[in-house]
Parts: structure tokens; sequence; C-alpha cells
């Protein structure tokens, strides 16, 4: 699992039941504009988010609809795990660093 | 006298930059259009509503706006394997050396001159048929006659109407043919996806009508196992009709990637040019080629029906460190139904057009930064030059067809681009080292 997929899923946990677009989703995961795709592809294909289509009327708004994609409740399990061990992993290799509690937020 | 020009140039700086920005929206449509050909047909129409409205979402600029859609073209081929289900270590296209376990090559490469039996490589023929009832059975019965078995042999039918796909059928069981959409290129990308093709090492790739005589085929491995740098060996081809006469000994190419064939038209075969060689390219019919080499390089290029797609490939071939050998022990007839125009079909019937289209297409992916200004410059000029005299001598359907190719590239480019970056990534060997093919000493 790369950093980026990480970053993504981070937003996604925090608010599971949120319905994301690309754009904004890769703007809150502090990914460039355009790159975000390959990791939604991913994870709609591993099944752990599902992605539909704004329910607008395009007319009426005057913009295309959007795709939204929103975390399943497996997927935020998978994704809630995957954040664990990649925190744990992190921890291991950052001893001389202070604990995240310690910091000031 | 000065002063108009600079109140020109303010006048017209401005209004050339909001021109160009104004592109920038449609400019940026046109890639996302580009973009979703790297996706699978069921997706594309999906992820073009997606991006075009992501597009509309974003509040940049229209220059970033741009820069967006670069993005998300450049990472399309990634969507694209993402969204099949295949991860980015173990897509097919890439990497996957699959059928080629380290050990065994690790184990092959002793050189050892009395063939051990032991790690004999396994040979799959891949036949690709549109309409080749006339020649199938002669193509059929030179596979069945070769001196060195071949494993497995698979027909890909690219839709015949003219019931050679049924007498395929009959001869060799309805789980040997594939019917497959498209041209020749895609026709063997699809033979690669199947399982049968999964565990080979070598493909050995023929028309439906290249026939090979009975030990075409052994010599061919027989160069390609004593070379291990060898990635792509290809056989004499000769005429259908008249065995003397030769057709392709494979070819060199000048500068700019055009074919240069050591052979005059209809020359006499008399041993001349029986020597094993180094060449540029060599043609896709009886083609033996390594199946890892052949995925490493991402295969053939889909957009191309027919006509320097072997040119293409053997490009590609080159820049990641493998050699293309013509073998000419190794006979097959060809009858060139395409070249000659006998197949009639619409994509493959303007030879001049698609043969210039490829070879720019190629000289566009393949050639180093460096030197591309120079082979652009002067593959642009010889195409003018050409396409001039030709409507000065009164063809001008032919000279149009040069132009419609400079066209179609510009059309393609994104697309060329995004398959010219994987390329080079890849690129293991400098352009200066693909230099003129010396005739082999040993």
């Amino acid at each position: 699992m790369t950093l980026a997929t990480l970053q993504v899923l981070s937003v996604l946990v925090d608010e599971p039941l949120a319905r994301h677009y690309g754009l904004e989703l890769s703007k809150q995961a502090g990914l460039k504009p355009g790159t975000i795709y390959p990791i939604l592809g991913r994870l709609e294909q591993a099944r752990w988010v599902t992605s539909a289509w704004e329910d607008i009327d395009p007319t009426v708004v005057g913009r295309p609809q959007r795709r939204y994609y929103q975390l399943n409740p497996d997927g935020a399990q998978a994704a809630r795990r995957a954040l664990q061990k990649a925190q744990r992993s992190l921890a291991r290799g950052a001893r001389g660093i202070p604990e995240p509690g310690s910091s000031p937020a | 006298m000065k002063w108009w020009l600079n109140l020109l140039l303010v006048l017209i700086l401005p209004l050339l930059q909001q021109e160009f920005l104004d592109w920038c929206p449609w400019v940026a449509k046109r890639l996302m259009a580009c973009a979703v050909r790297f996706l699978p047909a069921e997706q594309r129409d999906r992820y073009l509503r997606e991006w075009i409205a992501e597009l509309a979402a974003y509040d940049g600029r229209n220059l970033a706006t741009l820069v967006m859609a670069i993005n998300i073209l450049i990472r399309a081929p990634l969507t694209g394997r993402a969204v099949r289900g295949l991860e980015r270590e173990e897509a097919p296209t890439l990497r996957s050396s699959a059928g080629l376990p380290r050990f065994t090559r690790v184990a092959r490469q002793p050189p050892q001159p009395t063939g051990s039996k032991a790690s004999q490589p396994r040979v799959i023929a891949i036949v690709v048929n549109h309409n080749g009832r006339a020649f199938l059975r002669d193509t059929f019965r030179g596979l069945a006659a070769q001196t060195r078995a071949i494993d497995d042999v698979l027909v890909v039918d690219t839709g015949s109407n003219d019931g050679s796909a049924e007498w395929a059928r009959s001869r060799l069981g309805d789980d040997a043919v594939m019917a497959v959409r498209g041209q020749f290129g895609r026709a063997v990308m699809s033979a690669l996806r199947d399982q049968r093709t999964a565990g080979m090492d070598w493909v050995w790739l023929l028309h439906d009508d290249s026939a090979p005589e009975p030990e075409a085929l052994e010599w061919l491995l027989a160069e390609a196992e004593s070379r291990p740098s060898a990635s792509i060996l290809g056989p004499k081809l000769v005429s259908w009709t008249a065995h003397d006469r030769l057709q392709e000994v494979g070819f060199a190419v000048d500068r700019t990637g055009r074919a240069v064939s050591p052979i005059e038209d209809d020359e006499i075969d008399q041993g001349q040019h029986d020597q094993v060689r180094d060449v540029f390219f060599v043609n896709t019919a009886g083609m033996l080629v390594r199946r890892g080499a052949l995925l490493n390089v991402g295969g053939f290029d889909e957009r191309m029906p027919a006509f320097r797609d072997d040119l293409d490939l053997c490009w590609r071939t080159h820049l990641t460190g493998g050699r293309v050998l013509v073998v000419p022990q190794a006979r097959v007839r060809h009858f060139a139904a395409a070249a000659s125009r006998s197949r009639r079909t619409r994509t493959v019937n303007h030879p001049r057009y698609l043969i210039e289209r490829h070879t720019t297409a190629a000289m566009l992916k393949a050639t180093s930064l460096r030197k591309l200004p120079l082979a652009l410059l002067l593959s642009l000029v010889g195409g003018l030059v050409r396409a001039a005299s030709l409507a000065l001598t009164g063809r001008p359907a032919d000279a149009l067809q040069v132009l419609w190719a400079w066209g179609w590239n510009v059309k393609e480019l994104p697309v060329t681009v995004v398959q010219r970056r994987r390329l080079q990534r890849r690129r293991k060997v400098d352009d200066s080292a693909l230099a003129p093919s010396a005739p082999l000493s040993g």
C-alpha cells in the first residue's frame, strides 16, 4: 500500500459516511489534482469504496454530475486496520521522535 | 520602422495569450478522450463523464486545469490497470516475466553444446487469421511438418466471413481457435492474455498466409537458445508461389526510422543473404519472440492495424536491450496479402498511409529527447518532399495519404506521449548503440 493510498484512506476514515468526489478528496489528502484516480480505481476494484453519480439535474445546476465515492462498512474496517498497521510500522521507525500524544496539536 | 513592429507585438501577444487560455478547456477535454482509451471499453463512458465533471469542478485557472488534465492522462494507464483489478507490480503488460522464473533462466545461462533436454523451451504458435481460407491449409501443413515439435497452436480469428474460422475449428478443435475483434496486434495481445500462453517461453507469430518450411522453427530456436540476448528472431521470407524469390531478410532503418531492405524487387535467392545477422526489424510473419520480452515492452501497439507494427515493436525491444536477428536458414513462404492489397479490408487498404503513420509514431516514441528535434525535422521535411513529388507527378491521392498520416500523429500525440514516457523509463540502451547492423562474426 502506497503512502498516497494511506493518505486517501485516512481522509475517508475520518468521516466514514461522507461522500466525496475525486477532486475534493485529493485536496483533503494533499495530493496533486488529477493523481487520485488510479487509487480510487484500485479501492473500488477491491470493493472498499463504492461510487455513484451525483443526484442532480445538470441543466438546473449548470455543471455536469460528479461521481461520488463512499467507504462501505467492510472497507471502513479494512481501511482502519491498514492505517493502524502503517502507524505501528511508522512508530517503530521513528522511536526517537516524540509520541503523537505529547506533541502540540 | 521599428515602432510599428513593437506596437504589433504589444497588440498581438495578449491576444495570443488569451486565445491560448481559451483553448485550454477544449484541449483538456481532448486529453480526457485520449486518456479513457487506456481503460477497458465498458468503463470509458463513465470515466469520461467523471473526469470532465472533475475538471469543471476545479476552480483553478485555465492553465491549471490543463495541468490537472495532463496529470489524469499520464496516470491513465495506471488507472486502467487498477480498474482491471491488476496491481501495479503484477500487471501482465508490465514486468511480468511470470513464464520465465528467474532460476530457470540462470540455469540455462551456461552455454551447453549438447542440447540438454531437461530445460526444453516451450513454444506456442499463434496464427492470426482473417479470411485466409486460400492459404490456411498450407500454413497448417507447414506447422504440422515442423522438425522441432510445437508445444501448442492457437489460431486467433479476427472476424473472418469466408468459413476459414470454422475450417480451423474442424481441424484443431474448438478451444484452439479464439475470436477477437480487431487487427493483428490486438489479436496477438488477446492471445497473450489467454491461459494457454501462460507457461510458454517463446511465441511464434504467423499470418494466415505464411507457411513455414519444415526446419524453420528448429533453426530459429537453435539461434535463439545459443544467444540469450536475442529477443526477436525472424526467418527469411520467400514468395508464396516461387520459392526462389526473396521477399524479406529483415530491414535496416534510416535516421527517421524509414525501412531499408537489403533486397531488390524479385531478387532471386542464391544464398547471397544467408548469414545470421543483427537487423533493425523483421516482419511479424514467422517472428519468434521471447514471451517475457514481448510483455516487458508492453506488446504490440494496438493502434497499428498493419504495416510497421513490427518496426515499432522491434525498436522498443532494442531500447530495452533485446537483440533482433534474422535467421535465413529458416524459410517461410509468405503471400503478403495485405501489402498486395488483396485483403480488401478498409483498415489495411492504404499501405502508404499506414507505413507513414506508424513509422512516424514509432520514431516519436523511441527516439531519445536529445535526437528527437533533428529526427522530427528530417522526417517532416522528408514527408513534405514525398508529398510534393507525389502531387507534382499527378498522384494527389497518394500525396494526401502522407499528409493524413501526419494528421493522425497529431491527433494521437497524447497517447503517443504517454507510451513514450513508459518506454523511455525502461530504456537501457543509448540511441548511439543502435548503429547500423553489421554481420555477426559467429
